[in-house]
């Protein structure tokens, strides 16, 4: 009796666990199917029907390469046997992907774990499959995004890199390896710094380590031109785009990166023409407005020494008339004065008109060698003037118009000579100095002098600020004019009356400054 | 009509110029006081009675400036928009004579109160007879206020 309840007690607590472990491959969503040593289904669960679309009386007691393809099918019988003969484990306790076919004989990749129990003398196997069909597209899915972004990112022709919160290189692409000329194992890992030269590289952790904590953009979003450094030690002018992208809970930067030196070039080219544009306008402006005076100064100035022609011959005829002929000498000599310096006015337009029409081929004039030309060509009023001479040595070599620039000297010593009269111990003297890196060469006197607010007067055509020494005018005009030509300055330097003067010439076109 | 002999000053740097002015002018024999002077500093120095003409009673104020452009130093047009800008000198009358008839030079002295604008004729008879209507004009019928 008692061992009969305990053996209904006993039944109980089997058919209970029975009951239970029934609900629970009942509510599997996985196929759960257990074969024989034979291969032969002893049971499938609901979800092993729904998988393979067989009810579960069609697959229990058939063998289980029912529910795969071939070749499979054919060969599962062998796989069985090798593992019960052998005992090498080639899926059990594993688990591997393998292909099902559904009962409308489609097939589907699935995930197998196998498992074996023994059962007193019986040796049983159970297999949980889950369809993989969904995981493997997503993962499918996956692959190919990769691919096609690995893809975008290796044909970029922008260097593309991402570096973490502490200036870590995560990744680039081959633009950034074709830019920056390392490897990109030579780069991973390492501080972006190393892009860059001093003293953005000393800069760089700063200008993160700011950002991150105050949040404020000084590139991120906004882009702007910076210097890249490649790994020959080479710089470059570069444009930087750099976003924030938070991966996983974790912020990384990628940093977009386009060589500019060909735009940097070809801005400067651009630049370079604007400005010769530019420089050939002023030229245009200055050569009408010279134009301008030019007639203006004629008409002006061939017209007064006609009126002193008329009108002392007016005086003439009135004084013949009296028979005064002191006075019919002066006007005499009058008229003939105005009618030479006419004719001086004349050659000397004439002069001033063909600066620049006829060039002479450019040539290397040393300067030094023309300095003692003109001293030679002026020789005359040098040595009865007893004034004192003084070349320096080693003037700089010019390339330009020979003939022109030995008028610009000339024109100057002569004005040496002229505003010297009356100095005791009359000098001048052809020199040059460094200022400001260029070369200044200046011709000095110690004659008369000049005060500041005529500086520029007197260069300026027929001016003349005093009619006594003679001439009229026209040398510093003639000498400013081939030195503009020669894209050069003129300027006078003085410290005022009786303290002599200095003419200053700068040449862009130095052959050499110093020898 | 003014008492004292009428002064005019003569801003001239072309000393023939300069003679014929003075010729045409004693020709009429009015007795005016011819002051010439070859350059614009000169004459700003005589107006305002600067460096050796300090002594106002050997430079006095003149009733007129006879006035050329193209002068050394300061040229004629500075030299009247000194005068006409000087609130003491405004008033003395400022007449150009001068071989320009650019348009430039007539727009440029008008814009700086020039009294009047006169051209050097070439022809010796035009020049005499308008230095001499230059004389009547401004040394007998002109008036102006005593300073």
């Amino acid at each position: 009796m008692q061992n009969q309840a305990k053996q209904l007690k006993a039944e109980q607590a089997l058919s209970d666990s029975e009951s239970r472990t029934r609900a629970i491959l009942d509510a599997a969503a996985d196929a759960i199917i257990t074969i024989d040593d034979h291969g032969i289904v002893e049971s499938v669960n609901p979800a092993a029907e729904r998988l393979f679309g067989f009810a579960s009386d069609e697959m229990i007691g058939r063998n289980v390469q029912m529910l795969m393809p071939s070749p499979y099918r054919e060969e599962h019988d062998s796989y069985l046997n090798n593992y019960l003969t052998t005992g090498i484990r080639q899926i059990i306790g594993i688990g591997r992907e393998v292909v099902g076919q559904r009962k409308d004989g489609t097939t589907f990749p699935m995930h197998l774990a196998v498992s074996e129990l023994q059962l007193g003398e019986r040796r049983m196997f159970t297999g949980i499959a889950r369809d993989i069909t969904d995981l493997k597209h997503a993962n499918q899915q996956l692959r190919d995004s990769e691919a096609r972004t690995t893809a975008i990112l290796e044909a970029a022709v922008d260097a593309i890199l991402t570096i973490d919160t502490r200036g870590r290189i995560e990744s680039l692409n081959s633009a950034a390896v074709r830019l920056f000329g390392y490897q990109a194992e030579e780069l991973i890992g390492r501080n972006v710094n190393l892009l860059m030269p001093s003293p953005f590289r000393e800069e760089h952790d700063g200008y993160l380590h700011n950002y991150l904590r105050t949040g404020e953009r000084r590139i991120i979003g906004i882009g702007r031109e910076v210097t890249g450094l490649r790994k020959d030690g080479s710089t470059f002018p570069m444009e930087l785009a750099v976003s924030e992208i938070i991966l996983g809970g974790q912020r990384h930067f990628t940093g977009i990166v386009r060589d500019i030196t060909a735009r940097v070039e070809a801005t400067a080219q651009l630049q370079f023409f604007a400005d010769a544009l530019q420089q050939r306008n002023a030229e245009l402006t200055r050569s009408n407005e010279e134009l301008e005076r030019f007639t203006y100064t004629v008409s002006h100035d061939l017209k007064s020494p006609l009126v002193t022609i008329k009108g002392f011959l007016g005086r003439l005829a009135i004084h013949a008339a009296a028979g005064d002929q002191e006075k019919i000498q002066a006007d005499m000599e009058r008229i003939n004065r105005a009618a030479e310096r006419m004719r001086q006015l004349l050659d000397e337009l004439l002069e001033f008109s063909r600066i620049g029409r006829v060039p002479n081929p450019p040539e290397d004039v040393d300067l030094s060698d023309l300095a003692r030309e003109v001293i030679e060509l002026c020789s005359g009023p040098i040595h009865e003037r007893g004034m004192q001479v003084n070349i320096q040595n080693h003037l700089p070599i010019i390339r330009g118009d020979r003939v022109l620039l030995r008028e610009v000297f000339q024109n100057l010593v002569e004005n040496a000579v002229k505003f010297t009269t009356g100095v005791q111990l009359p000098s001048v003297e052809i020199g040059s100095i460094q200022q400001h890196g260029q070369s200044i060469i200046y011709v000095q006197d110690n004659g008369i002098g000049i005060e500041p607010q005529y500086f520029k007067k007197v260069f300026g055509l027929f001016e003349q600020l005093s009619r006594d020494p003679g001439g009229s005018g026209v040398g510093l005009a003639l000498a400013k004019r081939i030195v503009e030509s020669h894209r050069g300055q003129i300027w006078i330097e003085s410290d005022g009356l009786g303290k002599g003067c200095r003419v200053c010439i700068t040449f862009p076109d130095l052959v050499s400054s110093v020898r | 009509m003014p008492q004292e002999r009428v002064r005019v000053l003569f801003v001239e740097d072309d000393q023939d110029h300069a003679e014929l002015v003075r010729g045409c002018f004693e020709e009429h024999h009015r007795g005016n006081e011819l002051i010439h002077l070859p350059d614009g500093e000169a004459a700003m120095d005589y107006l305002q009675h600067r460096g050796r003409f300090a002594d106002t009673d050997q430079s006095p104020r003149p009733h007129l400036v006879l006035l050329d452009l193209r002068l050394p130093k300061i040229d004629g047009l500075e030299v009247l928009k000194q005068i006409k800008s000087d609130s003491a000198l405004k008033s003395i009358p400022v007449v150009i004579l001068t071989t320009s008839d650019a348009d430039k030079d007539m727009r440029q002295a008008y814009r700086q109160n020039v009294n009047s604008y006169l051209v050097k004729p070439i022809c010796y008879e035009k020049f005499c007879a308008m230095i001499r209507d230059l004389d009547s004009y401004w040394m007998m019928w002109n008036q102006q206020p005593g300073v």
